[in-house]
């Protein structure tokens, strides 16, 4: 978006709507009397802040600080099981800022105008969205993954059968309390909690009456991803860092398209699943080398491959094909030999014992 | 002859306010008997209680700072400006005017510096 696009108001309509009649100064300071653009802007407030503006009317919209969009709490949780109190310490120091906290997102970046972390700008002539545009905020985002995964952008894999033949927007799924955090539990990670919508909540003839022995036989030991889902994204070693003129980047290794089961790292009353599909995340003991030695002293603590909910469902995949698709394929599972050496004790309890892996039919 | 005639009416007149007098003093002299007069018994005094004067505050003289003469060339009294209601009116009408005008828009914008992406791979 160029410049002026960003900041452009569709037109004086706006004035009348609910938001509009508030006058422009309320939310965002600066000076309507002047016509000046330096005067104009003197205290403008880019992005008006949630405590001071739009919880004043949206009382009970929102629990800010249960909204991991809003907390980043998913990160300072991974982050605190690999760290040790003064390594964490270190890292929120400079590196966190540097590297993370971009990703918050408040009620305007969702509401009115992408995310600041993809630079802003005005989706709708700052009219205010009460379903935000999910391309411009939600796949926005959270691109490499959930859109190139979801809308069938990775080379040879199709697009989620729920966004091929019926085009579910996220909010089907990912309901407005959980993006609020209007939830009955404290969201420290995405996986923490039930899941706003599961595969069962609309697919509930799975259960009883459906005539697919494999239903049957494996529901209530498989989560349904580990037979539906095609293949996903995997990263590998991120690397954060600043070049000479202070400007923050990283490097992360070419992504691998793959599915490994394994077991299930954060089995539960909610997850209750013994076999599930693991994504392997992009964290590294060295991952935040440049800002200091061995900040990640605690990296074995939590596995670098992950319960996951790729966003590549279809009906029918290889798994599907044939029990022996599963059966006997070693290749599927994630095993001792699919490590790298500084993980493997980090994944102790995910990979899967060879003896584990289910014999041919 | 009239002069006469009221010189005689009042001498009489004087005459019997003289007498009654004299009667009034006859009777009060007489007609009572001398009265004792109580004596008071004389009561013994012991040591004075003198109560302790109170202090009384004595305010400190005030100060009265010495003001220098100032030459006023001009008198301005600020009186407040009249208001109708105690509401804030936002007068921002330049915001939604500029914010709606493509052309000034492009015209005022600043350039965006290209920034190289350091970045590599996904993120």
């Amino acid at each position: 978006m160029e410049g002026w696009e960003k900041v452009i108001v569709s037109d004086k309509s706006f004035t009348q709507t609910v938001h509009g009649k508030m006058g422009c100064v309320t939310c965002h300071g600066g000076n309507g009397k002047v016509d000046d653009k330096e005067q104009a802007h003197t205290y403008i407030i880019r992005e008006p802040v949630a405590e001071d503006v739009c919880f004043q009317c949206h009382v009970d919209m929102t629990n800010e600080t249960n909204s991991l969009h809003s907390s980043l709490r998913g990160y300072t949780t991974v982050l605190q099981d690999r760290t040790s109190a003064e390594t964490l310490a270190h890292i929120e120091e400079e590196a966190f800022g540097n590297h993370c906290s971009s990703c918050h997102t408040s009620c305007g970046q969702c509401h009115v105008s992408r995310p600041t972390s993809l630079g802003g700008g005005l989706t709708a002539g700052h009219k205010f969205k009460k379903v935000p545009p999910m391309n411009l905020t939600c796949t926005g985002c959270h691109g490499s993954r959930v859109d190139m995964e979801y809308k069938g952008k990775n080379e040879g894999i199709p697009a989620d059968l729920h966004w091929n033949k019926i085009g579910m927007p996220c909010f089907n799924c990912h309901t407005a309390d959980e993006m609020h955090g209007n939830l009955d539990y404290e969201a420290n990670h995405r996986y923490d909690g039930s899941a706003s919508k599961s595969c069962l909540d609309c697919h509930n003839d799975v259960i009883e009456g459906s005539e697919i022995a494999q239903h049957q036989q494996h529901i209530s030991e498989f989560s349904c991803q580990v037979c539906h889902a095609a293949e996903y994204k995997n990263c590998y070693s991120c690397h954060t860092q600043k070049n000479d003129e202070d400007i923050p980047y990283f490097k992360i290794e070419p992504s691998i398209m793959d599915i490994k089961i394994g077991y299930n790292p954060i089995q539960s009353e909610e997850r209750p699943w013994k076999w599930v599909v693991l994504r392997h995340v992009p964290v590294d003991p060295d991952t935040f080398a440049y800002y200091g030695d061995n900040l990640l002293p605690n990296f074995d603590n939590r596995p670098t491959w992950t319960y996951a909910t790729p966003h590549t469902i279809q009906r029918n995949t290889a798994r599907t094909e044939s029990c022996d698709s599963c059966h006997g394929n070693t290749d599927l599972f994630l095993t001792e030999d699919d490590l790298l050496p500084y993980e493997i004790k980090a994944n102790k309890d995910v990979v899967v014992d060879k003896s584990d892996i289910p014999y041919n039919q | 002859m009239k002069y006469l005639n009221k010189l005689y009416k009042f001498s009489k007149m004087n005459i019997t306010i003289v007498l009654i007098f004299i009667m009034a003093g006859l009777v009060i002299g007489c007609g009572t008997t001398p009265t004792s007069i109580p004596t008071p018994k004389p009561t013994e005094i012991g040591e004075a209680v003198i109560p302790s004067p109170t202090p009384i505050p004595v305010s400190s003289p005030t100060l009265i700072p010495t003001l220098e003469p100032i030459e006023v060339e001009e008198i301005v009294v600020l009186l407040p400006t009249p208001t109708t209601m105690a509401v804030m009116l936002l007068v921002d009408d330049s915001c939604i005017d500029c914010h709606t005008n493509r052309e000034r828009l492009i015209a005022t914008a600043e350039e965006i510096e290209d920034i190289e992406e350091l970045s590599e791979g996904e993120g």
